[in-house]
């Protein structure tokens, strides 16, 4: 049946822009429609995000700069228009960087004149960025009234996307919050570079500035080493103890090692632990944790814990607050060779927060397991419009991903 | 999250203008003290949440006001401030591209490792990561996401103070927040 959908106005609908009927119509639409719903959710998630933007107040000394020039007593030229601020005296950086510029500029002339694999010295000409040329271009007038486009790229490119990447940053910042941490540092004190380690006893914990997108405090008897730190991957390794992070970036930016998996952060906080014989767990608070471990993932959301055994692979999320009977099942269904028994068990005894690992489970059960695996998650979460049960039982990776959305969406309602 | 008052509450009345234009420096107090949070906090988003760029726009938009009022009554006294501003932000962006954003090129442009660490001790770090995300989207997306989730503005007034229709704010709007949903959703569990 050929349907109206209401993709181009579920923004004035989530913003109540609509009259009160198109709004009625709209909500009586969402109920049926997959494809607008999840349309719905990605707007209304960017309109949630959006309005944690706050409102601030000018500093005081705003109106006094402002009465200055208002009684003439500045210079000319700070009159009405004053210097762009990245090359007047209150930003002296400008300066500093154009100075830079020229060294590098001159340096870049000779390696590529000089140096075999100039090449690779050119790729950081980013002078003539034309996304930057671009946005001088919108910007080069008025506020314009054209549409949008479909090739408009999706964000301005930020300064750090480019020949940033692989350039290595300065070591981090950490500070003693107790005790007398020990630190194999070769770059002062308070600072750790690639390949240094940190290691508390029973009484000493730090917290460690990651490069500029977070922080991580290392609690009691535990030793990390910074693996490395770039504008494209800040890494460390737990070795043992336990961790705690609080990261503010993109996802995949910051890596955790341990002995027996890899934690990804897709942000934002989270704590892991290594015990003594390397096994790892794992305990998200806020936002999302990828654990990984011999090409498996899993997708560990605020409100869940992941475990891994050294030498016996990665485990299945489970919510904070299953039953100790699912849990224990888990437990032998991941780490020893539970089988079927222990998916029976774990079917017998869930609760609607064991979604998560249920979603988990269709990938990893036989087959056989896999259809009451099937059954039992879509009793809690039913399955998009573009799901089917055949594609699932197939282990159709589009439509595994697709449903995991509306995993998600539940898990977080 | 507090939100301005709606612009048809504008108490800006059309005696303080005339105050201002007479040279009263206690109606000009009063009118920056009635308006600089609305310029202040449009600014501030605009640039990714950078403070010093928004007190340098909040100045040049008072004095520009309090130097030349040619406000004309043909839009209510905050669309033609909220245009003003906005018109001061892109303008300022245009100066800083004509310059290819020399501190961006050496990673110098965006907060600094200290600045961020401070960010992060704050109460709200997704409202501080919000910000500079939307900081990097386009002029065209930014400008409406700004007005409507910062200011409140309702889709007409947006498009009062960007001089287009409410569809292509609407557009604007759809698309700003997908990209913004597309670069942050993994805080979705956080917010």
């Amino acid at each position: 049946m050929v349907q109206k959908h209401y993709k181009n106005e579920l923004g004035a609908f989530i913003d109540h822009e609509l009259s009160k009927d198109e709004q009625h119509t709209i909500g009586e639409h969402l109920m049926q429609c997959g494809d607008c719903r999840r349309e719905h959710d990605r707007l209304k998630l960017g309109a949630q995000l959006a309005g944690r933007m706050d409102r601030a107040d000018a500093g005081p000394q705003v109106w006094n700069e402002i009465q200055g020039r208002l009684d003439g007593s500045r210079a000319p030229q700070m009159s009405l228009i004053g210097p762009t601020p990245h090359f007047g005296f209150r930003n002296w950086a400008g300066y500093a960087v154009a100075i830079v510029m020229v060294t590098a500029m001159i340096s870049l002339a000779y390696l590529t004149l000089f140096s075999p694999s100039g090449y690779e010295y050119g790729r950081t000409g980013q002078v003539a960025d034309p996304a930057a040329i671009e946005d001088q271009n919108e910007l080069a007038g008025p506020i314009d009234d054209s549409t949008v486009t479909a090739e408009d790229p999706d964000i301005t490119p930020a300064p750090d996307d480019s020949s940033a990447d692989t350039a290595s940053l300065p070591a981090w910042e950490f500070e003693t919050i107790s005790g007398r941490p020990l630190v194999g540092a070769a770059s002062g004190d308070d600072r750790l570079a690639v390949g240094d380690f940190l290691e508390t006893d029973a009484a000493s914990r730090a917290r460690i500035a990651v490069a500029d997108i977070g922080n991580v405090e290392i609690a009691p008897n535990s030793r990390i080493k910074l693996v490395g730190t770039a504008a494209n991957e800040h890494r460390l390794s737990l070795e043992r103890g336990s961790l705690h992070a609080r990261i503010l970036a993109p996802p995949r930016l910051f890596i955790v090692d341990t002995p027996s998996a890899v934690a990804v952060d897709l942000g934002c906080e989270y704590t892991l632990d290594v015990d003594k014989a390397g096994n790892s767990f794992l305990h998200v608070t806020s936002g999302f944790v990828a654990l990984e471990r011999d090409g498996r993932e899993s997708i560990v959301p605020a409100g869940a814990m992941c475990m891994t055994r050294k030498g016996k692979g990665l485990g299945t999320p489970f919510s904070a607050e299953t039953s100790k009977e699912f849990r224990a099942a888990l437990e032998r269904f991941d780490f020893s060779s539970g089988g079927s028994r222990a998916v029976q068990a774990m079917l017998d005894t869930r609760e609607f927060y064991d979604m998560i690992t249920l979603w988990h489970l269709l990938s990893r059960v036989q087959k056989a397991d896999r259809e009451k695996v099937y059954d039992a998650l879509a009793a809690y979460v039913e399955p998009p419009a573009d799901v089917t049960r055949e594609g699932i039982l197939s282990l159709n990776k589009k439509m595994l991903e697709s449903w995991r959305v509306e995993v998600e969406s539940a898990w977080f309602s | 999250m507090e939100m301005a008052s709606p612009v048809t509450d504008n108490r800006v009345t059309n005696d303080l203008l005339q105050a201002c234009m007479n040279g009263d420096r206690d109606a000009m107090r009063d009118l920056y003290e009635m308006n600089q949070r609305r310029v202040f906090s449009v600014a501030m988003n605009y640039f990714g949440g950078n403070r010093e760029m928004a007190e340098d726009i909040t100045q040049k938009v008072f004095v520009k006001l309090l130097t030349r009022i040619d406000f004309r009554g043909e839009s209510e006294f905050t669309t033609w401030l909220y245009r003003l501003t906005v018109n001061a932000c892109t303008d300022e962006a245009r100066k800083m591209n004509r310059f290819v954003d020399l501190t961006g090129l050496f990673g110098l442009g965006g907060p600094r490792a200290a600045e961020v660490q401070q960010l992060m001790a704050e109460r709200d770090q997704i409202s501080n990561l919000v910000s500079l995300e939307v900081g990097r989207l386009r002029p065209k997306y930014r400008i409406p996401v700004v007005l409507k989730y910062v200011e409140g503005l309702s889709y007409q007034e947006i498009a009062e103070v960007m001089g287009c229709s409410q569809g292509t704010v609407a557009s604007r709007l759809n698309r700003g927040l997908k990209k913004l949903e597309a670069r942050l959703g993994h805080l979705r569990g956080s917010i």
